[in-house]
């Protein structure tokens, strides 16, 4: 065996500019131009229409923390948008029993949903792609079926202040609940055990076993996350529009998913931030309302929202394609 | 040399983000010639022969191809202008056949734009029999039905598939066993023979005597020496590359264990699907060495151990009393770590900073109760990074873009940061550089004589020979002889082995 002394450790080198992250801020900044030049007459930028798009965006935003969560770890769900209107019919059919009973039943029905998602991936080990597929039918049927089709309305008002409807002064509640959620999955995606691990277990799950990580556990905590999170959601849809109605949330997968993508999160696991996805929710809360305000209806304003989302992403998944 | 240059490169340089790495690089390759490329880990050799073949484009400097300027913007022109790679981490599909993945490139298309099944089928076959493995792999079988050495030379078929005329080598020999060197040194010299000139990288030293002609060195970003074999020592090749002069021969001293201690480690009759009766004691302060051929089960006894693989009989005993493990979490909270065989699939996130990464086994410690320490966490980071001297840019740089060198110290250090008593290291040195790896035995060995336990699996025997104190030979899943320190030396354990 040979013997050698010593060498120094490489000293720091400098800071270069992370433009990959940089890009969404600035594709974010280029349509709110866009828009505050267009729409200018329009009043797209008086505080009242911001705080609309706050409010537009959070149940977007909020589902979209979930899924950060889930594409993180290299998983999908495709059913929280069933789990949504599955929640607003359950808290709108037991609040006359109680806001309290209401609430929690409502998200509990969420974990289960999660629950059942996770076990079967975890356990029996079928992509998440399929069990969510098929939950999705089955959580969607239910609902129907408890409502009968019909639209249940509120009349808590208490509910519906706290869930959705209310103001503080300018401010809207349901911004204080998306800046709340934000906030959290920040922290608990970047400062945990748990964020770290969901990010080892979706960006090499064999090497995540291997440093001790129970990667089969932390598949099923996502989607029970994603679930709940996809039941706050619903409950403060319920709230907004003092009713509830089964075809809640069914607009909303392709939205969330493009606002975490765009957010710069990896399909393939991995990698995620709660900030990025929050940036995409606001790019997409921002689109939705600019096109409204253009006058355009809703066939051109699906077209529209395709082409943005298509042209964000391409944007923003540039320089991931150099690299590989 | 009368041939002409197959390769000239000069004053190549490349940087990274602001990091050069290559600062000037001058090279020259005569057809027919096996030329050795050395350097510490970090040094260039691999961004090097990337940009060769195209993979890279150098931000200066000049290649030339047998008299002609050659610029390539992908891997396929250099393919179309006679080069060849087999890259340092293999690129095969596994799924695929042994010959869907040889044709990868250019596949046999009949009349109709489907693809000629039989014709492929014969020119792998073909390819095959001209290395001398056309008895061990047929072109049928799917690539991940083959060992790491057979894959090694899968990936060399695939390209002389193309007819190369240069061949470039990046560490082949870092996963295959003695037979497999042998022969891989017999297909060398067959294709020199035909006039293929072969870049060849390797820690090896000792190879590089064996079969190439000449032998260039890389430090810092330059080529400070070219010489002929023959007429150098291996001791001036490493003064070379470190710059300095190296001392050798060393004794690892470590105490021996007190009369009465307990093993810390005990397997007693272990029995999986691949191991049968497997019994062995590591005591505290004591490096035991598995020695055996690739496959004997040496790996398997670290799995079992590292709860990877179901027990069916036997047991395990940490500190003397019996312990279930039935995953590597329940391992790792009994002070049990494995640095693992395959880093990339299995040791580490390569979209993982590095620091991240040396503290994913470490985050149940860090976790203060519900946010994890970062400072403390980042100073763990660095301390390892200074310990193991991991060339990177800082603990924030991402693994994927560390030399393969530096990414495997990225894994023992992930094991080493955790409050491990008992490590089991599976070929723990496997593309790490001569001084890298005095640097890694003498902190194995530090760890060692603090009381804790290792066991060591290396296809190395000279290394396990002076390195351990105690080897157990396995074949064939089972222990078939326990050699003290002073009967093993590198010759008995080869012969024991067989
Ligand atoms: N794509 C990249 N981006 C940033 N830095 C890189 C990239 N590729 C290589 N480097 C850096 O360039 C340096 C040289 O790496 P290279 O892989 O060429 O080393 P090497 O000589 O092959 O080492 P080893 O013996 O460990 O394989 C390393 O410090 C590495 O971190
Ligand atoms: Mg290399």
């Amino acid at each position: 065996m040979d013997i050698v002394a010593n060498t120094p450790a490489q000293p720091p080198k400098k800071r270069v500019i992370p433009w990959n992250t940089l890009l969404i801020y600035i594709v974010f900044a280029v349509i709110f131009l866009f828009f505050a030049i267009t729409l200018h007459d329009k009043g797209f930028l008086q505080p009242a229409n911001l705080m609309n798009i706050a409010r537009q965006t959070a149940m977007i935003s909020i589902m979209a923390v979930g899924m950060t969560f889930v594409l993180s770890a290299a998983e999908i769900d495709l059913s929280f948008c069933a789990v949504v209107a599955l929640a607003a019919v359950t808290v709108a059919l037991l609040l006359p029993y109680g806001m309290f009973i209401a609430v929690g039943a409502a998200l509990l029905v969420g974990a289960l949903c999660g629950l059942i998602n996770g076990l079967f991936v975890s356990r029996v080990g079928i992509p998440s792609f399929l069990v969510t597929l098929g939950t999705t039918g089955i959580i969607t049927g239910i609902t129907r079926w408890m409502t009968g089709l019909q639209t249940i309305p509120i009349d808590n008002e208490t509910f519906t202040f706290v869930f959705g409807s209310g103001d503080f002064g300018p401010v809207s509640v349901l911004f204080l609940w998306m800046i709340a959620i934000a906030l959290l999955g920040h922290v608990l995606l970047r400062k945990t055990r748990f964020g770290k691990e969901v990010l080892a277990s979706g960006g090499n799950k064999i090497s995540a076993m291997y440093s001790g990580i129970r990667v089969g556990r932390i598949k099923l905590y996502v989607l029970v996350l994603n679930a709940v999170l996809a039941a706050l959601a619903g409950i403060l849809y319920a709230g907004r529009l003092q009713s509830a109605r089964y075809t809640l949330g069914e607009n909303d997968l392709m939205m969330v998913i493009a606002a975490v993508i765009i957010g710069g999160t990896s399909l393939f696991g991995g990698k995620g931030t709660v900030a990025g996805t929050m940036v995409g929710a606001l790019i997409m809360g921002m689109v939705n309302n600019g096109l409204i305000l253009m006058g355009l209806n809703i066939d051109q304003q699906l077209i529209f929202r395709g082409v943005i989302i298509i042209f964000s992403v391409t944007l923003t998944m540039g320089h991931l394609r150099k690299k590989h | 040399m009368h041939s002409p240059l197959a390769l000239r490169i000069t004053g190549l340089r490349k940087q990274f983000d602001g990091t050069p790495v290559l600062k000037g690089v001058d090279l020259e390759l005569a057809a027919g010639e096996v030329h050795a490329i050395v350097g510490q880990n970090g040094a260039g050799k691999s961004t090097l022969m990337k940009i060769v073949n195209g993979l890279y484009q150098p931000d200066d400097g000049r290649i030339e191809l047998f008299g002609n300027v050659a610029a390539f913007s992908s891997p396929r022109d250099a393919r179309a202008a006679g080069i060849a790679m087999v890259y340092q981490d293999l690129s095969l599909v596994d799924s695929m056949s042994v010959a869907e993945n040889m044709f990868m490139a250019n596949w046999t298309e009949s009349h109709f734009g489907l693809l000629d099944q039989r014709a492929m089928h014969q020119r792998a076959q073909a390819l095959l029999e001209k290395m001398g493995i056309a008895g061990e792999i047929s072109p049928d079988q799917p690539v991940d039905s083959l060992s790491m050495g057979q894959q090694q030379f899968l990936e060399i078929a695939k390209a002389i598939a193309q007819d190369a005329r240069i061949l470039i080598l990046d560490e082949p020999t870092a996963s295959l066993s003695n037979q497999e060197i042998i022969r891989l040194f017999a297909v060398i010299e067959r294709l020199k023979a035909q006039g293929v000139a072969i870049i060849y990288i390797t820690h090896y030293l000792h190879d590089i005597f064996k079969i190439c002609d000449s032998v260039s060195v890389l430090r810092d970003g330059r080529c400070v020496r070219r010489a002929r074999t023959d007429q150098i020592q291996i001791g001036a090749l490493l003064a070379d590359m470190l710059g300095r002069h190296a001392d050798s021969s060393v004794q690892w001293q470590r105490p021996a264990p007190a009369g009465d201690a307990k093993p810390v480690l005990e397997l007693r009759a272990l029995t999986t699907d691949e191991l049968d009766g497997v019994s062995l004691q590591v005591y505290p302060g004591q490096v035991i060495g598995l020695a055996g051929l690739l496959g004997s089960g040496r790996t398997e006894i670290l799995n079992a151990i590292f709860g990877l693989s179901p027990i069916a009989s036997g047991e395990i005993l940490v500190n003397g009393q019996p312990v279930r493990i039935r995953s590597p979490r329940d391992a790792i909270d009994q002070g049990i770590n494995l640095v693992p065989e395959d880093r990339r699939e299995q040791g580490l996130v390569l979209d993982f900073s590095v620091a991240d990464n040396l503290l994913m086994s470490s985050l149940r410690e860090l976790a203060s109760p519900v946010l994890l320490d970062e400072q403390r966490g980042n100073g763990i980071a660095l301390d390892l990074i200074r310990r193991l001297q991991i060339k990177t840019s800082g603990p924030a740089q991402l693994v994927r873009y560390l030399s393969g060198g530096n990414q495997q110290k990225v894994v023992i250090g992930k094991c080493m940061g955790t409050a491990a008593r008992i490590l089991l290291l599976d070929d723990p040195t496997f593309g790490i550089d001569l001084a890298a790896k005095y640097e890694i035995m003498r902190i194995v060995n530090d760890y060692a004589a603090a009381g804790n336990a290792v066991v060591f699996v290396s296809s190395e025997y000279g290394e396990i020979a002076s390195f351990c104190d105690a080897t157990y030979i396995v074949n064939r899943g089972r222990i078939t002889r326990h050699m003290q320190r002073h009967e093993q030396s590198e010759e008995q354990l080869l012969a024991a082995v067989q």
